[in-house]
């Protein structure tokens, strides 16, 4: 049994489901009194509903006015059991006190994170064991392990001339991980912390000078601290990362074959961990390259027994370039005919979507079936996690399905 | 008898009086806040006065709540959504009449009907060190920085609590240690108009977030820069208070802080373009000012220009610029005319908000406002 400390401003005992995110809320604008939705655009609960649920959120934010939203979704008999937080301001005090909802603070609401059940009395917040979160998310076998491949333009903002890294959106992809409770490995890519360097020095022609090699350390750099704050958003939201630096995993020769170097990634999955892989420079041989985040997935899926890799990026799938119809289905044998159409639209540092595919269909040789899917959209990353097929499936059958 | 204790007072009371339920909302804020002791206010000002932010359900609450209630304090009202003398055409009779029924509830209760969010400057002006209960967080800021006054940034109905019992929740703004600056900003060049003192709000709250800054800027700020300084930093996440050397009440009162940033003009024309979007293909464009409220005689010298506009003001001081004047409203919560995309504008708040709602905003510097303007007070 987990016991907190807390402040019971009304005193009432409640007990109930519980709702949770470490992102701020807007009262005002950010829910709706009439239906008690959560409706802020971006928000990891968007689309939640308030009604009979403890919300659990560090603090509210927004216009002074946000007090007579809470007092309208009393009136409608939407708003929360109770609401949560650990930095309380006055204006949700007083629309709690307006729409007599219990009011809850506590120093840090990260131990209420994957909580599915709190019971609040007069002065602590209790949780029974079998509601605590397990540290090994329920799967039965090792083999329904997953692969996820987060991409750079999702996390970082890619258009970006300087490294800059999306919080906002990392959290909401860890944040349904972490709830959707499915074992996996993530492999996240640079984005613009590597691809806007790599390209506009040319590192990839004569990487051996002096000055590439500084650039290249440069990039080496910020691969690391991409990894390091994905990481830290990834522990807030729920989930336990383990970063795994890919050029120390893995070895690669002269042919670019990888080599893995004995880290058992099953044994740190069993343990609860989920191992966080990231797109970085590599030195083979004689040569400098790039091992990109799809090379790695593919090899951490082979590694793992996983059956299947998802890529969460910023594309609504793969569309035909012709019909501008959405491609649902790419095997080895309608892609000859796709990769003609699709080869003449813009690449990255990593080779861009041709590449992703190319690698996705080497996989299906390994029994491992790939998804592309809109990680934009919280509703496409519940399903394609949840192993409904998403936008975009290459696999080795014919059948859609 | 001590402050907390006569409150305590209100609370031993008659349990049907709004009075104690008042009483009651302020102790819970007290205990949701942990403070223990309550201050003695001279006055009020209430937000949340649109019909917008309120909605029907706001509206028979406030109704219940002022049955037999009356202020304790000199308390001023906040604009409401429009002008309800001379409402804009689009507006449905409905929301018109609920508007007028929210002005005369407040009424109703003793409340001063000021309509403005620079109640400063219409017969409520707070003097150095009283302590008051606040609500409009430009006005909050204003009296904290420029007045010398104590006042967090209430909510509006804990405001209403406040003038009611005559009392609010003591702690943060109201206590002389948290009104110590936490950041030097120095300015290198001179700057002469009230965007640039927006713009200055703007760096210190994106930077330094909930810090009260020291300002060290080389030019006199008069009210309208006060002003535009007092509505920015608070909307981009700063403190609701500062301190400019030489100029503001308290400058000197506390320790100089060591984390320092300085800037230029230059850093501020980027950060105006930055703010700005190209109105290039607008059709329907208007040009408005006011935001906060412009004080009294204080012309911007009207002439011939391109788009129509509008000014906001308080109803009190609506006489000089009749008839382009939006009296007692608010252009950050009025639904302005649905074929307006494109709006200049010389306030960096009103921009905050009007971006946020999908309008096309482009930042204008007051002085030229005027070149803009087409004073047929259409909006």
């Amino acid at each position: 049994m987990l016991k907190i400390p807390c402040t019971n401003i009304s005193g009432v005992t409640v007990s109930g489901r519980v709702i949770a995110s470490t992102v701020s809320l807007s009262f005002y604008g950010g829910t709706d009194p009439l239906t008690g939705n959560i409706i802020q655009r971006g928000h990891p609960l968007e689309g939640t509903n308030l009604r009979d649920k403890i919300l659990v959120i560090p603090s509210a934010t927004g216009s002074t006015v946000g007090n007579w939203a809470l007092y309208r979704l009393s009136v409608h008999k939407n708003a929360p059991l109770a609401i949560v937080l650990s930095t309380p301001d006055s204006v949700t005090a007083t629309g709690c006190m307006m729409g007599s909802i219990p009011l809850v603070v506590v120093s840090d609401i990260s131990a209420l994170l994957g909580l599915e059940k709190i019971e609040i009395n007069n002065n602590e917040i209790i949780a029974y064991s079998d509601d605590l979160p397990s540290s090994i998310p329920p799967r039965s076998t090792p083999g329904e392990v997953v692969v996820i491949k987060i991409g750079g333009s999702l996390i970082t903002h890619k258009e970006s001339t300087v490294p800059a890294f999306d919080a906002e959106q990392t959290a909401i992809l860890g944040r349904i991980i972490f709830d959707s409770k499915v074992r996996c490995i993530l492999v996240h890519g640079a984005g613009s912390y590597g691809h806007s360097p790599v390209k506009a020095h040319n590192l990839l022609e004569n990487p051996n000078s002096r000055e590439k090699r500084i650039f290249w350390s440069e990039v080496v750099s910020l691969q690391y601290e991409l990894s390091n704050l994905v990481c830290e958003v990834l522990r807030r939201e729920g989930l336990i990362p383990w970063p795994v630096q890919p050029d120390a995993f893995f070895s690669m020769d002269e042919n670019g074959n990888l080599f893995n170097h004995g880290l058992n990634l099953i044994n740190m999955l069993e343990k609860g961990y989920t191992p966080v892989f990231y797109g970085v420079p590599m030195l083979f041989g004689s040569r400098t390259g790039i091992l990109s985040g799809d090379d790695i997935a593919l090899q951490v899926a082979r590694l793992s027994g996983a059956k299947s890799i998802i890529h969460f990026t910023k594309n609504d799938g793969v569309t035909d370039p012709t019909t501008g119809n959405p491609v649902k289905l790419i095997t080895p044998s309608n892609w000859p005919t796709l990769e003609v159409k699709l080869k003449d639209t813009s690449k990255d540092a990593t080779g861009g979507i041709v590449n992703k595919i190319k690698t996705l269909l080497e996989a299906t040789s390994f029994g491992i079936s790939g998804l592309i899917v809109d990680g934009r959209n919280p509703q496409k990353i519940d399903e394609a996690l949840a192993g409904n097929s998403g936008y975009t499936r290459i696999d080795k059958c014919l059948s859609e399905n | 008898m001590s402050s907390s204790e006569e409150f305590q007072e209100i609370l031993n009371g008659d349990k049907n009086s709004s009075r104690f339920k008042a009483a009651s909302i302020l102790q819970g804020i007290a205990q949701a806040l942990g403070e223990h002791d309550f201050v003695k206010i001279s006055s009020a000002q209430i937000s949340g006065v649109s019909v917008y932010n309120l909605g029907p359900e706001g509206v028979s609450y406030l109704k219940d709540f002022a049955v037999g209630t009356k202020v304790r304090v000199k308390t001023t009202l906040n604009p409401g959504a429009f002008d309800i003398e001379n409402p804009p055409n689009h507006i449905p009779e409905s929301e018109v009449a609920s508007q007028k029924e929210i002005n005369a509830i407040y009424g109703s209760m003793g409340v001063s009907l000021t309509l403005t969010c620079s109640p400063y400057l219409s017969g409520n002006l707070p003097l150095y060190q009283e302590h008051l209960a606040w609500s409009e967080s430009s006005a909050v800021t204003f009296a904290n920085s420029v007045c010398g006054a104590r006042t967090n940034r209430e909510s509006g109905m804990s405001a209403l609590c406040s003038a009611v019992c005559g009392f609010t929740v003591s702690g943060g703004l109201h206590m002389d240690e948290n009104r110590q600056p936490g950041v030097t900003i120095r300015l290198s060049d001179e700057i002469d108009d009230p965007l640039y003192y927006g713009l200055l709000g703007v760096y210190a709250g994106r930077n330094f977030p909930g810090l009260i800054p020291l300002f060290d800027i080389p030019s006199r700020a008069g009210i309208n820069e006060m002003q535009a300084l007092s509505a920015s930093i608070i909307t981009w996440g700063g403190a609701s208070m500062f301190h400019i050397f030489h100029q503001t009440p308290e400058w000197n009162a506390y320790q100089i802080p060591t984390k320092q940033a300085t800037l230029t003009r230059k850093d501020l024309d980027d950060l105006k373009r930055e703010l700005s979007d190209d109105l290039g293909d607008h059709q329907k464009i208007i040009t408005f000012t006011g935001c906060p409220h412009r004080s009294a005689g204080d012309s911007i010298g009207l002439s011939e220009g391109k788009s129509s506009g509008f000014i906001t003001a308080a109803p009190a001081l609506s006489g000089p610029y009749s008839p382009v004047i939006m009296a007692g409203g608010c252009v950050a919560v009025s639904k302005l005319k649905p074929l307006v995309t494109g709006i200049i504008t010389d306030s960096v708040k009103a921009a905050f908000y009007l971006r946020n709602r999908g309008y096309k905003v482009k930042l204008v510097f007051s002085s030229e406002i005027k070149n803009n303007f087409c004073p047929n007070g259409e909006y």
